[in-house]
């Protein structure tokens, strides 16, 4: 029913990928990625709490359906976010990464001179980066230049909910990208992941839209539904915007004539 | 005690105290330590995490003969749930 995409060679038939943060407990954080159908999921790199022993957040994650995918979350500089993602690939022994170079701590907007430099830094260490960027198609352009695997422009701050801010620009990214886009950061309900999708997004990344819900698996499921119905709209072909009515039913046969 | 009289002993009981720097803290330890028996130390399981000695990655094949030196600088991370920052 729904078509399948890749990301430098691995096929993922689901197009919403989901965060593993800020969820109420693993339980419900284990729900919600089932309830989401999703086959990838980011996770944080972070020092382990030596008086508690090492994180259990992966029991919680079934490997053999989701694939993980570190993130370099927290990082504002090039070097930082390198560091991660070389500790990432250790930990996880997988070579993505979601490249995260924080630019600004109130909007978590993407330091982008940064996420070229790391980007370049990372795909000559043989890592497959895909960097969270601003819905700047010259942004974008640069860092598809510098090698990343697919571009990751927000819709709106980190967290915001607030939705597609720039549908014009995301339109614009997809047009002239040779690799995935996929919309990550901002989306609030699940009208907002479709509209990414009807855009032309391959895919679209979420965290807090889900974890932050009331029910977040419900939610999850929300989103499944929302990414799936997007992208069949895409591809559908939808009818143009009017100013004016365009009558539906015949004009002629009335009985009022 | 004499080195003589009881070889293997005195080999098995020598110890030299190190000051690493573990997450970001001093910790005393007795060493001598390789990040193997680190980990052993804090009973950590090395296949879920990462270790970082003086900023390299240290893979988990050479953990055993990986040697941590006084002085240090030690990271031992692993994932945590995360989307953002």
């Amino acid at each position: 029913m729904h078509d399948q995409f890749s990301i430098a060679g691995r096929t993922f038939s689901s197009r919403l990928v989901v965060g593993t943060g800020k969820y109420p407990s693993h339980t419900v954080m284990q729900a919600a990625h089932v309830a989401s159908g999703t086959e990838m999921v980011t996770v944080a790199v972070r020092r382990v709490d030596l008086s508690r022993g090492a994180d259990s957040l992966l029991n919680w994650i079934d490997r053999e359906a989701i694939f993980l995918l570190p993130n370099t979350a927290g990082c504002y500089t090039a070097e930082d976010a390198i560091r991660t993602a070389h500790l990432g690939r250790e930990a996880g022994l997988s070579n993505w990464v979601k490249l995260e170079v924080i630019g600004d701590e109130r909007t978590l907007f993407p330091d982008n001179e940064a996420l070229v430099v790391a980007t370049k830094a990372l795909v000559r260490d043989g890592f497959v980066v895909l960097p969270y960027t601003n819905d700047d198609p010259v942004a974008c352009r640069k860092l598809e230049d510098a090698g990343a695997a697919a571009v990751m422009p927000l819709g709106a701050p980190i967290g915001s909910g607030l939705g597609i801010q720039n549908p014009n620009a995301l339109a614009i990214i997809k047009e002239q990208s040779r690799v995935p886009v996929i919309v990550d950061a901002g989306v609030g309900t699940a009208s907002d992941a479709a509209v990414a999708m009807e855009l032309g997004a391959d895919g679209v990344l979420m965290n807090t839209a889900i974890a932050g819900a009331a029910d977040p698996v419900s939610m999850a499921a929300a989103m499944k539904h929302a990414v799936i119905a997007g992208r069949l709209a895409f591809l559908s072909g939808r009818i143009p915007k009017k100013r004016y009515a365009s009558a539906s039913s015949p004009v002629t046969g009335l009985i009022a004539q | 005690m004499g080195r003589g009289l009881w070889p293997t002993t005195a080999i098995m009981n020598s110890r030299m105290p190190l000051r690493i720097l573990l997450n970001g803290e001093p910790r005393d330890l007795d060493g001598p330590l390789t990040v193997s028996t680190l980990l052993a130390k804090l009973g950590i399981d090395a296949r879920l995490v990462a270790v970082e000695v003086n900023r390299r990655v240290i893979r988990r094949a050479q953990h055993e003969a990986t040697d941590v030196p006084d002085g240090a600088e030690v990271e031992i991370v692993s994932f945590v749930g995360g989307g953002r920052a």
